[in-house]
């Protein structure tokens, strides 16, 4: 059987000094292993519903339970510390948050916060580096003496170095090349394949079309679709009406149907797929 | 995460003082400072009161945001105040302990304190809540004019306030959200004692430091790019203009300070 990892019921929250609800009445639940992308636009409840997840902001109203624990209005301040143990939040440009004097002591900084042992600590450095795909050689180096591509990694590693069974990533191939996206991705795909539970806001429907096995789609503090990539991308109204795009592989496919080509598969998310599909349409008109 | 009105925060409402030109107003506010310095009587501190009250009322901002605004400077008026009762000396002593007393005239002393303290930070909020900021700092470039004169480089400071005063909210948005990723790691802001909190905010001012200094490094990029020559002669986009109602409102200054110096010296 397939555990919950995240269980959110009727979920309200209202910034201070703000009229609109930024979240009103949010329920889902995510699953251990999922790889789930939320997708939405700027306002629509995303970044407010992760970090609720993650236990930064209290809710209004309503209840979230995260790795056996239960978050509501009333819960403490230490309980909602306590969420850090199980989930780790990229957030965007994470890069802007290294302050330490050494690479090794930036990764620690989430290790220690926890109360680990030093032993403990420095082979979670190792591993979390290794796992970034960062040499060992940069632990003593200054994080602000590096390239972009590489504090980012740092910045990630310090964020996997507290061992989350539960990583959030807002939108963290903001801002790199094709390349460094693409190991990024590849290294988010890995750390699901062992376990960890993905929760990524994205404005990249290539990412969604290719890794997650759900997505989550969010206007003005709802959820307006809850399903798999394939599923949503064969409503493309849907997603106009919510400024979201196609990927270029849907999008294509459903360019070349709507001038009579009959492919089968209308969704499909890859390159590959696509071509795969076009195909077979002409060696069945062969 | 605390959204609340802050100190020197403008308040986007519609009032007579609102639509003063800002020169007049950064004078008014200017002049009314130094004239709390001339206060010598319950009187005097009543007139400069009273004017302060309509200021307040003509701008059309509850009382209560100006309460918001000067709470969380309180505490620091409180402890200032306390220092002044129990520190200083002289007249009847009524109670002492140590090397602290209460006396006659710590106790007028830390009254005119307090008086000075709400009364100037209530005036300059009064300023700041019907000004936008960038107002503020072209009636600043206006005043300081004259100082061309002997050579002060006028143009840059203007530049360089209007620029400190643009990242202000952008500083305070990096700086909630620095915040939120170091509580996402563990941290716990409200833990251990003074020395640890110390401590704590050095994962905060690291970050906030290191990308004001880019962000610095790229506005100076993009500025030069864009041929910006500190030394030529600027014009502004945004002019001030001197309407009748700017001079019925020196005129009411000038109404204050008369009346402040017939109290003086009358009564």
């Amino acid at each position: 059987m397939v555990k919950s990892a995240v269980t959110v019921t009727n979920l309200h929250y209202t910034y201070p000094n703000t009229t609109t609800e930024a979240l009103a009445g949010v329920s889902l639940t995510i699953q251990e292993q999922d790889f789930v992308a939320i997708v939405g636009q700027t306002g629509s409840g995303k970044s407010t519903l992760v970090s609720l997840i993650d236990g930064l902001i209290q809710p209004d109203s309503g209840q979230l339970n995260i790795a056996g624990m239960t978050i509501d209005a009333t819960a403490k301040a230490s309980q909602l510390s306590k969420i850090h143990h199980h989930v780790g939040f990229v957030f965007q440009f994470p890069e802007q948050q290294l302050f330490a004097e050494t690479v090794a002591e930036d990764i620690a900084f989430g290790p220690h916060n926890l109360g680990w042992s030093e032993e403990k600590i420095q082979v979670a450095i190792d591993r979390a580096l290794m796992m970034v795909g960062l040499p060992l050689e940069l632990k003593s180096r200054s994080p602000f003496a590096l390239s972009g591509g590489q504090m980012r990694r740092v910045a990630i590693a310090g964020v996997l170095a507290m061992k989350p069974s539960i990583l959030i990533l807002d939108e963290p191939t903001a801002g790199l090349d094709t390349q460094a996206t693409n190991e990024l991705l590849t290294l988010i795909k890995k750390l699901n394949d062992n376990g960890t539970t993905i929760i990524m806001v994205t404005h990249q429907m290539e990412q969604v079309a290719s890794y997650a096995n759900r997505v989550i789609a969010m206007n003005k503090g709802t959820i307006i679709a809850d399903t798999t990539p394939q599923q949503l991308f064969s409503h493309p109204d849907d997603l106009i009406n919510l400024s979201l795009t196609l990927p270029v592989s849907v999008e294509i496919a459903q360019f070349l149907n709507n001038k009579g080509a009959k492919l089968t598969n209308t969704e499909p998310l890859s390159l590959e797929e696509l071509a795969d599909e076009i195909v077979k349409v002409m060696g069945r008109k062969r | 995460m605390t959204n609340k009105i802050v100190f020197g925060s403008y308040v986007p409402v519609k009032s007579i003082l609102h639509r003063l030109d800002p020169r007049i107003k950064l004078i008014m506010c200017i002049a009314f400072v130094i004239l709390i310095f001339f206060v010598n009587s319950w009187l005097t501190g009543l007139w400069l009161f009273l004017a302060l009250l309509l200021a307040i009322k003509l701008s059309n901002v509850a009382v209560k945001q100006y309460w918001q605004g000067i709470k969380p400077l309180f505490l620091i008026i409180l402890i200032t105040v306390a220092f002044q009762i129990l520190f200083s000396s002289g007249g009847k002593t009524y109670w002492h302990w140590g090397i602290m007393a209460i006396t006659y005239d710590g106790l007028i002393n830390s009254l005119i304190i307090f008086y000075r303290f709400i009364v100037i930070i209530t005036a300059s909020t009064v300023l700041t809540a019907t000004t936008p900021t960038f107002q503020i700092a072209d009636a600043l470039a206006w005043i300081m004019k004259p100082l061309k004169i002997i050579k002060v480089p006028v143009n840059q400071i203007t530049l360089m306030l209007s620029i400190a005063l643009r990242f202000v909210p952008t500083i305070m948005d990096e700086t909630s959200k620095i915040m939120k990723a170091q509580r996402a790691r563990g941290m716990n802001f409200n833990d251990g004692n003074i020395l640890t909190r110390i401590k704590h905010l050095v994962p905060i001012l690291i970050p906030l430091f290191v990308n004001s200094f880019k962000r610095a490094e790229e506005l100076a990029t993009a500025m030069e790019a864009r041929g910006y020559d500190p030394n030529a002669v600027r014009t502004h986009y945004r002019q001030l203009t001197w309407h009748s109602r700017d001079a019925w409102a020196g005129l009411g200054l000038i109404i204050v300070v008369i009346g402040l110096f017939s109290i003086r010296i009358f009564f």
